[in-house]
């Protein structure tokens, strides 16, 4: 059953960006595997981080992330069945906040236009999930 | 059932909370809260964020009482 599931956490202090960028490299690695996609967004203090696979995939890696010392107070936001998937080809894309846009993601040209667009509120939609990742921009 | 199981997580989620000792890490929190304050409308959860919510400004509180008599010592 193909699902969204979002949560948001508080980044440890001792996870540095060198941390970060081991997280999305065996995000790429791992997910591909189990068939995950998603984007991560990340401030100094916070993290955001959308899954999109199957249930039962997503939510055991949602329990592995809430072990994780580089999380604090992890708190799901949503979770649910999707029709399709928002980040398709994104093993796990990531932008962070507060700076230039730099997409560590091998997307195409047009998705980040697309992402772009449904940041700036240009493409419309109808998910929380979505008004939520703008919120935290 | 999926319904239940993600109400579960969340009210687990939230009272598993813990805001640490400093003013950094308490708003960073609060601020995960209303996130979920508001994007949530279940009665149960939103009670959950306020009490959470509550924990935290009282932390806050405590932690302005504790620099004030320091500072009051500092004085003296």
């Amino acid at each position: 059953m193909l699902s969204q599931l979002i949560y948001v956490s508080v980044r440890a202090n001792e996870c540095s960006d060198s941390e970060i960028q081991k997280i999305l490299e065996s995000s790429i690695r791992n997910n591909a595997k189990i068939d995950i996609t998603g984007v991560l967004l990340y401030s100094d203090k916070k993290f955001l981080q959308c899954l999109e696979g199957d249930y039962d995939e997503i939510m055991a890696l949602y329990d592995k992330i809430k072990l994780d010392k580089r999380h604090k107070n992890v708190v799901l936001i949503t979770v649910g069945m999707i029709k399709e998937r928002f980040f398709p080809s994104w093993q796990m894309g990531s932008k962070k906040i507060n700076s230039d846009y730099e997409f560590s993601t091998k997307m195409s040209l047009s998705e980040k236009k697309d992402f772009n667009a449904i940041l700036k509120g240009e493409k419309p939609t109808e998910s929380k999930a979505i008004d939520l990742i703008k919120k935290f921009f | 059932m999926y319904k239940l199981e993600e109400k579960r997580n969340k009210l687990n989620d939230i009272n598993a909370i813990e805001f640490g000792e400093n003013i950094q890490e308490i708003t960073t929190s609060m601020e995960i809260i209303m996130m979920l304050f508001q994007v949530d409308d279940d009665k149960e959860i939103i009670a959950a964020c306020k009490n959470k919510l509550i924990q935290g400004i009282d932390l806050l509180k405590k932690l302005g009482q504790n620099d004030i008599s320091n500072s009051f010592k500092m004085n003296v």
